[in-house]
């Protein structure tokens, strides 16, 4: 089975190179969209020897993955990966968030950051909406509904076409494996709460933003 | 008033911007007509205020200068509303455009190698 990892990187040059070296060790092969970085991104990219593909102009974290995805499917991909170009994942982590759709099981993995590492209180309630919201819209009782971590088989890439170009990609990815009935399952992971990940991290207008955005794309249908 | 003189010239500037668009081709025969009948209207409120007390009354507002404020904060509403959705969804389309050209520019530099290596091969 063809791995590939899907990395969408925008202004990452600091941490590109690192975790395309470390992730290169358990997939086949590494996708890098960079979505129109201003800073060395791609240069970085390259080097780490990864596959790069580049937006000309920023489209946001959910735009890069349908790129990335898309690039993968074409190379015949059999499972893809969504990491962050940020360095808070494990690589290791890929062999047991892969592992249920080798074995045949599901069709999608989702990483649940809560089954293992500390994760500040606000930060807690504010993830807490979304599990309740995902509950409520796409009928999926998940412990953790915006974590970047993600495993997905080729047939589910197929069905999941991201259309969100920004953060409410992730609650949209979700009520598409509950429109289409595929099987998903959690799978523990760690995530590296250092301070550069939590200042840029989401932040409660973030959370309206995305509110907004996912209002606008049902009245888009 | 002198609001009223402002208004009335307001209007009449924006008609005749109206009717040249009309005559270049670019607006239809039935939007002019439509144009023509809103901004008429719009001039009897500007010159008779008291005229929109009639159907002010019907609604239950007290005073028709009310009335078309509330109106026109509606329509404002909607004009916005219309406005974000299209907004999104020439983002969406940007992006179409955008991901296309990278995914082009990535297998065709997969395309290239292959090109080079035929002759490499014969």
């Amino acid at each position: 089975m063809k791995v590939v990892a899907v990395i969408p990187a925008f202004n990452e040059e600091k941490t590109i190179f690192d975790v395309i070296s470390d992730v290169k060790k358990y997939v086949d092969e590494v996708i890098v969209v960079d979505d129109g970085s201003s800073d060395d991104t791609l240069a970085c990219a390259e080097k780490g020897g990864a596959i790069v593909c580049s937006h000309f102009i920023n489209r946001g974290q959910g735009a890069a993955l349908e790129t990335g995805k898309q690039v993968a499917l074409l190379r015949n991909a059999d499972i893809i990966i969504h990491y962050d170009a940020d360095g808070q994942f494990l690589p290791e982590e890929i062999k047991s968030m892969i592992e249920p759709i080798v074995a045949g099981r599901v069709e999608v993995v989702l990483g649940n950051r809560f089954l293992k590492s500390a994760i500040p209180p606000f930060k807690k309630f504010l993830l807490g909406g979304g599990i309740l919201l995902t509950r409520l819209t796409s009928g999926l009782k998940l412990g953790d509904t915006h974590n970047g971590f993600r495993a997905l088989s080729s047939s589910a890439a197929q069905k999941i076409i991201i259309e969100h170009n920004r953060m409410a990609h992730a609650s949209e990815i979700l009520d598409k494996i509950g429109k289409f009935n595929l099987r998903c399952v959690e799978v523990p992971v760690t995530l590296k709460y250092f301070p550069s990940a939590v200042r840029r991290g989401q932040r409660f207008p973030d959370y309206l933003k995305i509110l907004f955005d996912l209002f606008l794309g049902r009245m888009l249908r | 008033m002198l609001i009223q003189y402002f208004l009335i010239f307001l209007v009449l500037a924006i008609v005749y911007r109206t009717f040249s668009r009309w005559k270049q081709g670019s607006l239809a025969l039935k939007k002019f007509i439509f144009w023509l009948c809103f901004w008429a209207i719009a001039c009897v409120v500007v010159l008779k205020p008291e005229s929109t007390d009639f159907v002010a009354n019907i609604l239950g507002v007290g005073r028709g200068a009310d009335m078309v404020v509330y109106l026109s904060i509606i329509l404002l509403f909607y004009i916005v509303f219309q406005t974000t959705i299209k907004i999104e969804k020439i983002e969406r389309n940007i992006t179409k455009i955008v991901r296309e050209m990278a995914i082009q520019k990535t297998t065709g530099d997969k395309q290239q190698t292959t090109v080079n290596q035929q002759p490499h091969d014969s």
